[in-house]
This record gives structure tokens, sequence and C-alpha cells, in this order.
């Protein structure tokens, strides 16, 4: 099997060539090649990844509670009991995240 | 290429409009979508799409985000009521006043928006999810 070479300049070429494609087309027609099919790719990448991102949303929510001044913990997980009062599932997950803090502060 | 842009374009309007607005997708879809409109902090967004995403958790979440980006205004505007009750001291430049009460009213408005993204999302939270698709 012939052995395969790869050429940086032949690479550069190509996307210069499609770069000039890209604008050129999007001069002359006002659409874009590449910004439609990205988007549909993110679109496929972020349902693929619900459940990461929904706990990187409740990590996110968890560090916008500790605050800018970095609160301890205890004060973070009675802010959270203050706050969530009538949202139990939360209250608990957070609770949760929490006490795993705690827990990783005294190790 | 350009064909399959175009083809792109239409599915991606055809999807975002008529029949995203309309619940017809799948509630994945609009779990993906109430996510990428909380990343972006559009909460206007993010109750849009929370009524067909089905997930009580995301709209818990989105309530507690509200209530703390509340807690944040509210302490703004307590700064800017104490600064207005030391009554324009020498430390007061002239056009100051003004300014404060600007922002004061600028604090009312976020809090009164705020106010009301929250009940609407614990509305949502009360009431069974709309079926989608």
């Amino acid at each position: 099997m012939a052995r395969k070479e790869i050429s940086v300049t032949g690479a550069a070429v190509g996307g210069l060539a499609g770069w000039v494609a890209e604008v050129a087309i999007s001069e002359i027609t006002g659409h874009h090649i590449t910004t439609g099919i990205l988007e549909i790719l993110g679109a496929a990448a972020g349902l693929c990844r619900l459940d990461k991102r929904l706990a990187a949303a409740l990590q996110d929510t968890l560090e916008q509670t500790r605050g800018e001044d970095r609160e301890d913990y205890r004060q973070v997980k009675e802010r959270i009991e203050e706050l969530t009062r009538d949202l139990p599932e939360l209250r608990e997950i957070l609770g949760n995240m929490v006490d795993a803090g705690i827990q990783a502060q005294r190790a | 290429m350009l064909g399959v842009n175009l083809l792109v374009r239409l599915g991606r309007k055809v999807l975002a409009g008529p029949i995203a607005e309309a619940g017809l997708l799948p509630a994945s879809y609009y779990r993906h979508l109430t996510l990428a409109a909380l990343e972006e902090e559009d909460f206007p967004g993010a109750l849009t799409y929370l009524k067909w995403a089905a997930d009580p958790l995301l709209a818990q979440i989105l309530v507690l985000r509200l209530r703390l980006l509340a807690g944040r205004h509210a302490k703004q505007r307590q700064g800017i009521l104490d600064l207005l009750g030391e009554g324009g001291g020498p430390s007061f430049q002239p056009g100051a006043l003004e300014k404060y009460q600007d922002l004061l009213r600028a604090e009312d408005r976020a809090l009164g928006l705020l106010g009301e993204y929250e009940a609407r999302a614990l509305a949502l939270l009360s009431r069974p999810p709309l079926p989608a698709s």
C-alpha cells in the first residue's frame, strides 16, 4: 500500500481556496455556507451532551450561589436552603453537592 | 454546496420558527434550547422553551438563578439608597444625584422584570407540562 504523505502547502492552499469560495458566495448571495452547518452540528452535539450540560448548569448555579466573595460551604448550604424552600428536587441535589464539597474540604 | 446551505438555512428557519414555537419537536430538543438560553442568561428565551422541555429540574434551576440575580440587584439597589441617604454631602459631585436616581430606576426595572420571570417559571412548575412530541 502506498504511503500517504501530508502536504502542508496543499492544506494551506485548500483552506485558502475554501475561504475564498465562502467569501465569494456570501458576497454574491448573502448566504453563509458554514454557519448553518455549524449550527446544526452544534445543536446535535448539544443534544448528545444534555446530561453533562445539566450537570454543568447545576455546578454553575452552585458557583453563583457561592458568590464573588467565595463563601464557606456551610453558608452556601444555608443560602440554598433559604432560596429553595419551594424547590425540593433542586435543594436535595445542591445539598448533596455542597455536602460533597464539605467532605472534600475536610479531607 | 450552495444548495445544501440553502436547505440547511430553510430547515433551520422552519425548525427555529413556527415548528419550534408550536411545541412540535421532541422534549429533548427543548431541553437543549432551554439550557442554551440559560447558558446565555437569556431568561425570556429559557421560559419560552421550558414549557415543552418537560423537566421540572430545569425550571427549578431557572427559578434559583433568577432569585440569585434578583438578590444581587437588591444588594446594588440598597447600596445606591445608602449613597442617596447620605443626602448629597460635600463628596457628591454636581449631577451625581440624577445619576444615582437613574441607577435606582434601572435597578427597580431589573427587579420588576426578574420578579415577573420568576412568577412565570413558578407557574410552569405548578402545572403539568405541555405535550411535546
